[in-house]
């Protein structure tokens, strides 16, 4: 009795969420086959910066793959007060074979849709679902991740692209913005700059910071004064703290290229036993990403860890019917 | 008079010189090698490499940045045996994809913009401008792609823009 009352409850209760159903990193071998094509036209991708300077853009292209899922239900861009609206955000990156297997290019490619909450919201719950029956790791999740996304961008409104171009010595990036009409690229200024591209710099390799964003940030330059080495980095630390928090700083209130540095200037400021909880790909100070891959190996960003607990949050809301 | 027309002349070519005006003349050397950016300092707009410690190049788009020398950055770096970079790693061009080898047909300086096409006597002497998107036949030309920000000037054109900055500088001087 007590066994079909507690069924009953479970059947009425909301479908328990995890960070793998807002925030998913694809793995490799899975990402190959899902490629750019399935959700962006390759004329898209041809207004593009070439994203690499050692690839044919056929080469680049059919290697571009969704390495990265995120659902937000919230998504904010600009000032205090800034409505927020629903999105899922798909990351792209040129997946290769390489001597150990397969890798990546450190270049990647940001789609935005425009999605209704509802949707947002039933496509988290059937991965949740999928996930409770048989786990991230199956055939069948992927599976059902790959026709969830499908379905919610055939629903969606494609809104923008955002690119991050690699230089040959992969010790440079150029990050940039466009917003998407139809399939038209219109270049954006990136926030606070009031720029088309920022260019970013990282040539300490593992052993120091040694960063250089240009222009400097406007609205953390403590930071990337102190990345240049040209400030203090314990002046810096607030400024950093800042960067990570979504409840500081969103895509609308700073420039890409401190959000992207902040991880590994995170490592490089902490101590060892700070760096618990941090990839420790980002050791490396040219890993950049917020969540894909740096190279072979899979990199999720603080910041990217924390808006993924904050979506999560509102998905809960949304579950028990309030507003986001 | 002369170099009032010809810095004119220069400014007004965006074909060319396609550095967005966000980026020009707002204190930061960022509209890459052979462009005219009043930002940066004498001879960086036109790349000098020995700026750069052993080992380093300018970063075409940032050139008072030094970078790793690399096949595809554009400089031919001797102390990896590079006979040659385009500015890219691949194929097409005026060099090889591992920048071993000048494509029969080119001539290729220290710099991008230094592989000139030889092979046809019909053709006027276009340079390959840096990591553009130039096909092996025909004039070598950046990629027509709506680039947000700034592309290499071919060098037929920096020499005069070079000309046009080095006097306006004397005349600041002055």
């Amino acid at each position: 009795m007590l066994a079909a009352l507690a069924g009953a409850v479970s059947a009425c209760a909301p479908t328990a969420l995890e960070p793998d159903d807002v925030t998913h990193l694809v793995p490799l071998a899975e990402a190959r086959r899902f490629p750019a094509g399935v959700v962006m036209g390759r004329e898209v991708f041809d207004q593009l910066h070439p994203l690499t300077v050692v690839d044919e853009p056929d080469a680049l292209w059919s290697a571009l793959s969704v390495v990265g899922v995120r659902a937000d239900p919230c998504f904010v861009e600009g000032a205090s007060g800034a409505p927020c609206r629903p999105q899922l955000r798909l990351v792209l990156q040129p997946v290769m074979e390489g001597p150990g297997g397969l890798t990546t290019r450190d270049a990647a490619v940001h789609l935005f849709f425009e999605v209704r909450s509802d949707e947002l919201l039933e496509a988290v719950e059937t991965l949740a679902t999928a996930r409770q029956r048989s786990g991230v790791e199956s055939a069948a999740w992927r599976s059902t991740l790959r026709s969830t996304i499908e379905r919610l961008v055939a629903k969606g409104q494609r809104s923008k692209v955002t690119q991050m171009s690699v230089h040959a010595s992969n010790e440079a990036w150029i990050f940039g913005g466009f917003s998407l009409d139809g399939s038209t690229l219109t270049a954006v200024p990136i926030p606070t700059l009031g720029k088309l591209e920022h260019h970013v710099t990282s040539t300490g390799g593992t052993t120091r910071l040694a960063a250089t964003l240009i222009p400097g940030s406007m609205m953390e330059p403590a930071f990337s004064n102190a990345t240049a080495g040209k400030g203090p980095v314990e002046g810096a630390r607030a400024s950093l703290d800042r960067l990570e928090s979504p409840d500081a700083h969103n895509p609308g209130t700073v420039d890409c290229g401190g959000c992207h540095l902040a991880s590994t200037a995170r490592w490089h400021w902490s101590t060892p036993e700070a760096r618990a909880g941090i990839d420790p790909s980002f050791a490396d100070t040219r890993n950049l990403r917020a969540l894909g891959y740096f190279f072979d190996q899979p990199a999720v960003s603080p910041r990217t860890r924390l808006e993924t607990a904050a979506s999560l949050r509102t998905f809960e809301r949304l579950q028990r019917g309030s507003t986001p | 008079m002369m170099r009032t027309a010809l810095l004119f002349f220069c400014l007004a070519a965006p074909a060319v010189f396609a550095c967005d005006a966000s980026t020009r003349g707002d204190g930061v050397c960022d509209c890459g090698c052979g462009t005219v950016d009043p930002d940066c300092g004498a001879g960086f707009g036109a790349c000098v490499r020995n700026h750069c410690p052993a080992g380093q190049v300018p970063w075409e788009h940032q050139p008072e940045t030094c970078m790793s020398s690399a096949c595809g950055d554009g400089w031919r770096d001797e102390r990896t045996n590079e006979a040659c970079d385009d500015g890219d790693a691949l194929p097409r061009g005026g060099c090889s994809a591992d920048c071993k080898q000048v494509n029969p047909g080119f001539s290729c300086g220290e710099r991008a913009a230094g592989c000139t096409r030889t092979g046809d006597a019909g053709l006027p002497q276009a340079p390959d401008a840096g990591n553009g998107m130039a096909p092996d036949a025909g004039p070598a030309m950046d990629s027509p792609m709506p680039r947000g920000g700034c592309t290499s000037a071919p060098a037929w054109l920096t020499a005069g823009a070079l000309v046009v900055w080095a006097g306006r500088r004397r005349a600041l001087k002055r």
